[in-house]
């Protein structure tokens, strides 16, 4: 066996150019793959991660009446399963971290100029535990405070210290609007719902201001030691609290996951045609070499050694050059995936109101040793496959007629 | 000149398998590049179709309305618009179609449930009533405002086609709203039903509105909208003439350019903010990313049927060294011998071409006539709304890319073999052979 594979190396570094070109579109599709792959799932990863760490957690729940008027922020939509929510979330899960939030219409503004924006009123202390906020200072003096999202300020042109005047419906229904609210700290998440829309008012004062009874919120969230869990706890008070939506990270950005798959299904295509091009790169080198070896071949046969084994030496030397090209391919593709994934692309930023989606502005790419071994595979089976009907058509060749012809 | 296509042709039927081969990677080349460019000429067209629908052909604003635009200022408006869009429409150098009218504003909407209303024979103890007996259950909601046009607007935006229950307008300036299915679900009306409409541009102002219609866009966003006929909203605002934006347009975006520069030439945006299409908001950066995918892909893809074609041509040559040497030896020009090889690659891509737009044909059929579908849960939260299926649209340009990626294909794997052919040494080469 080591005699054919020394036979088959020898036979590939014969013609070395021409092994040279068939790599170079075996190791294209290979790199490709494994590129598109990390950007994929590093779109994936990094939207996912800034989802779950700057804004919704592992967990939300809520009432389903509420999460249908989501984006008026009713403040009217009674929560009375809420006590029961969070002490079954406690006793289950001990060691996660529950956290309510109160999320109110909240219109923001300078005097002059004005908008509505998302107000949330939330425990500082075990918020801060709940989702990574940065730090939020607070200012000496008795004026009540906010922190507010670091694009939101720049809008207006605020920065810490500056004052504004808050706009909003109490619970009750009717306006309330105090001027002269102190900004205490800017907020900068990287996600945009946070940094672009968001009002961040510590307890006291929020309640105070919207006239919302002690206990009251209009979602309860979870983190939990293992993302996984979410999912458990989630089913759990659904099927206690028949009135009650319980939303985990998965579903919340199940969205971005769909869309992903479509991208993942088109760059599957192309990378299929890439390869199906390289494919046929492989055959017909395969098939020169056979034709002008046809004399060394009718000379084995000749000599009685087995079909079989011709077939097995042109494949062994058709997937010498594919594994060499899909190493490279691995090597070059994990180069510049790595690259990404330790350094980030920076993304064109996108007008405030534009963005919609958790987008970051560096995008990490996701390179994983499992994608490059899926390349390293793939490279494999599309040599064999490309190699397998021209080495069987050499090793069919009438051995008389082979040496008779002159070589 | 005849015989090099024979010999060439010739060559070709020698080596069938190979040729095959070959013509396989060009033809895949072609029938992908065909394919992904009707598929993304399909996303630019439904994309553009939508989005031109919100900016209009040429968008005009008050120059400092954008830096403000999140705020829906009132201060930077188009005075005299309705001066100003006679003016677009006489144009004579462009053909407008139709000049719209946006004023975009910040109001609440707040609506009086009556039901809650105990009547006055059944009241027992009034001093036990609450203020929802009394005055009935007022529902208050911040929504974006949005004054149109309502004849144009049914032509351009097709408002009329979104309504899911209800009406369009009744007339041009009447008391009436269109709002989304978001809104109308909050505040918990229906068709018929009476609204407040109120407004604080120099302080508090309000007027009564009926509910003609309930629209569903698709889009979250807009499906909080609420759009009254544009005098309405210019009362309520206090404004006179005065609108934030107007939207031109003419027989197609593709004449957004000639229909800019007629705008420029008569002067009419001076003091204007005057963008195309094109210039507006993310599509830039859209129609930038997906070029510069499309470049990529067609860059690998070109590149690795060249080689492959490459590798089979400097294969041939190989081969037939004694060949060459023998005609260059009988006094054939070396330009010759180049051309043949040439010609034999162009007979190739020629082939590849032919068998590449065929299939190619095929994919584009399926994309132009089924198209793929995007879950709609995965668009509703994008602020332009998205259509739910994506089909393509086969354009002559993207056949002429596919034909031309086949052609460079043909050239750049050839060129190199082909003048290694014509430098053969005839004496070495036969003595070689």
């Amino acid at each position: 066996m080591s005699y054919l594979l020394s036979l088959a190396f020898r036979n590939a570094l014969r013609n070395r150019r021409r092994s040279l070109f068939t790599l170079v579109s075996i190791f294209m599709g290979v790199a490709l793959y494994i590129i598109s792959q990390s950007f994929i799932d590093g779109i994936e990863k990094t939207l996912v991660a800034t989802e779950i760490d700057h804004e919704h957690s592992h967990l939300r729940v809520m009432p389903k009446d509420w999460l249908q008027d989501e984006d008026f922020r009713p403040l009217d939509v009674a929560f009375s399963e809420q006590p029961q929510v969070e002490s079954l979330l406690r006793s289950a899960h001990p060691d996660a971290t529950v956290s309510g939030r109160l999320t109110f219409a909240a219109e923001i503004g300078d005097g002059t100029r004005a908008l509505t924006s998302r107000g949330v009123v939330i425990d500082v202390a075990s918020y801060q535990k709940l989702v990574k906020l940065g730090d939020l200072p607070v200012p000496e003096g008795p004026e009540p405070y906010v922190w507010v999202g670091a694009d939101l300020a720049k809008a207006f042109d605020w920065k810490a210290g500056d004052r504004f005047f808050l706009k909003a419906k109490t619970r009750k229904g009717a306006m309330n609007a105090l001027d002269g609210v102190v900004i205490a700290g800017l907020v900068a998440s990287g996600h945009p719902i946070v940094d672009n829309y968001s009002v961040f008012l510590p307890e006291a004062f929020g309640r105070d201001f919207l006239g919302a009874e002690p206990g009251y919120w209009t979602e309860v969230m979870a983190r939990f030691k293992d993302p996984a869990q979410a999912v458990a706890a989630g089913e759990a008070i659904e099927a206690a609290h028949p009135r009650i939506a319980a939303e985990t990270w998965r579903e919340k950005t199940d969205y971005l996951i769909e869309l992903n798959d479509i991208r993942r299904q088109h760059f599957g295509i192309l990378v299929f045609i890439i390869l199906l091009i390289a494919a046929s790169s492989v055959a017909n080198t395969c098939l020169m070499s056979g034709f002008e070896r046809r004399h060394e071949i009718g000379t084995l046969l000749a000599l009685g050694y087995p079909q079989r084994r011709v077939v097995v030496l042109f494949i062994t030397e058709a997937v010498i050059i594919g594994v060499l090209g899909a190493v490279i391919g691995v090597a070059l593709g994990t180069a510049l995936s790595g690259y990404y994934t330790s350094h980030g692309l920076p993304l064109p930023e996108f007008n405030a109101q534009e963005a919609v989606m958790p987008m970051p502005p560096v995008l990490f790419f996701e390179w994983t040793p499992v994608v490059a071994l899926k390349g390293l595979i793939i490279g494999f089976f599309v040599t064999v496959l490309a190699s397998l009907y021209p080495a069987w058509r050499s090793s069919r060749l009438d051995p008389i007629s082979a040496l008779r012809t002159e070589g | 000149m005849g015989y090099l296509w024979k010999y060439a042709l010739r060559n070709l039927a020698r080596q069938r398998t190979r040729t095959a081969l070959t013509v396989l990677a060009v033809a895949l080349g072609v029938g992908l590049v065909m394919v992904g460019g009707t598929f993304l000429d399909g996303i630019g067209e439904d994309m553009i179709a939508q989005f031109a629908r919100t900016t209009g052909h040429v968008r005009l604003r008050h120059p400092d309305y954008e830096k403000e635009s999140r705020f829906n200022p009132l201060e930077f408006n188009i005075q005299g618009y309705r001066a100003l869009r006679e003016k677009l429409v006489a144009l004579p150098d462009a053909r407008v179609k139709a000049v719209l009218p946006r004023l975009t504003f910040r109001a609440m909407v707040q609506y009086t449930d009556e039901s809650t209303i105990v009547p006055a024979d059944k009241v027992e103890d009034e001093s036990k009533l609450t203020d929802e007996q009394i005055f009935g259950r007022k529902v208050l909601e911040f929504a974006p405002g949005l004054g149109v046009d309502p004849a144009l607007e049914q032509s351009y935006d097709r408002l009329d086609q979104k309504l899911i229950d209800g009406r369009y307008f009744s007339g041009q300036d009447v008391h009436e709203v269109l709002i989304g299915k978001e809104l109308a679900r909050r505040l918990g009306v229906k068709p018929g039903h009476e609204l407040q409409l109120v407004s604080y541009r120099k302080g508090v102002s309000d007027t009564g509105v009926k509910v003609a219609g309930i629209f569903d866009s698709g889009n979250r966003y807009q499906n909080r909208l609420c759009y009254l006929p544009i005098g309405v909203a210019e009362d309520l605002l206090d404004l006179k003439d005065e609108t934030t934006e107007l939207l031109v347009f003419t027989d197609s975006y593709k004449a957004s350019p000639a229909l800019f520069q007629a705008i420029q030439k008569a002067g009419l945006a001076s003091n204007l903010e005057a963008k195309q299409w094109d210039q507006i908001g993310i599509f830039k950066t859209i129609v930038r990313v997906f070029a510069f995918i499309m470049a990529l892909i067609m860059g690998a893809i070109i590149t690795v049927a060249a080689v492959g074609l490459l590798n089979t041509m400097l294969m041939t040559v190989l081969e037939r060294q004694r060949e060459i040497g023998l005609l260059l030896a009988l006094g054939i020009a070396r330009r010759r011998v180049v051309t043949a090889f040439m010609s034999e690659a162009l007979l190739i891509a020629i082939i590849g071409c032919v068998v590449g737009l065929a299939g190619g044909l095929l994919g584009s059929w399926y994309f132009v006539e089924v198209g793929i579908s995007v879950p709609p849960d995965a668009t509703k939260n994008f602020i332009i709304a998205m259509p739910n299926t994506i089909k393509g649209v086969l354009t002559w340009s993207s056949v002429a890319w596919s034909v031309g990626t086949g052609f460079s294909i043909a050239i750049l794997g050839a060129l190199w073999p082909s003048f290694r052919a014509s430098g053969v040494q005839p004496l070495d080469a036969m003595r070689r052979g």
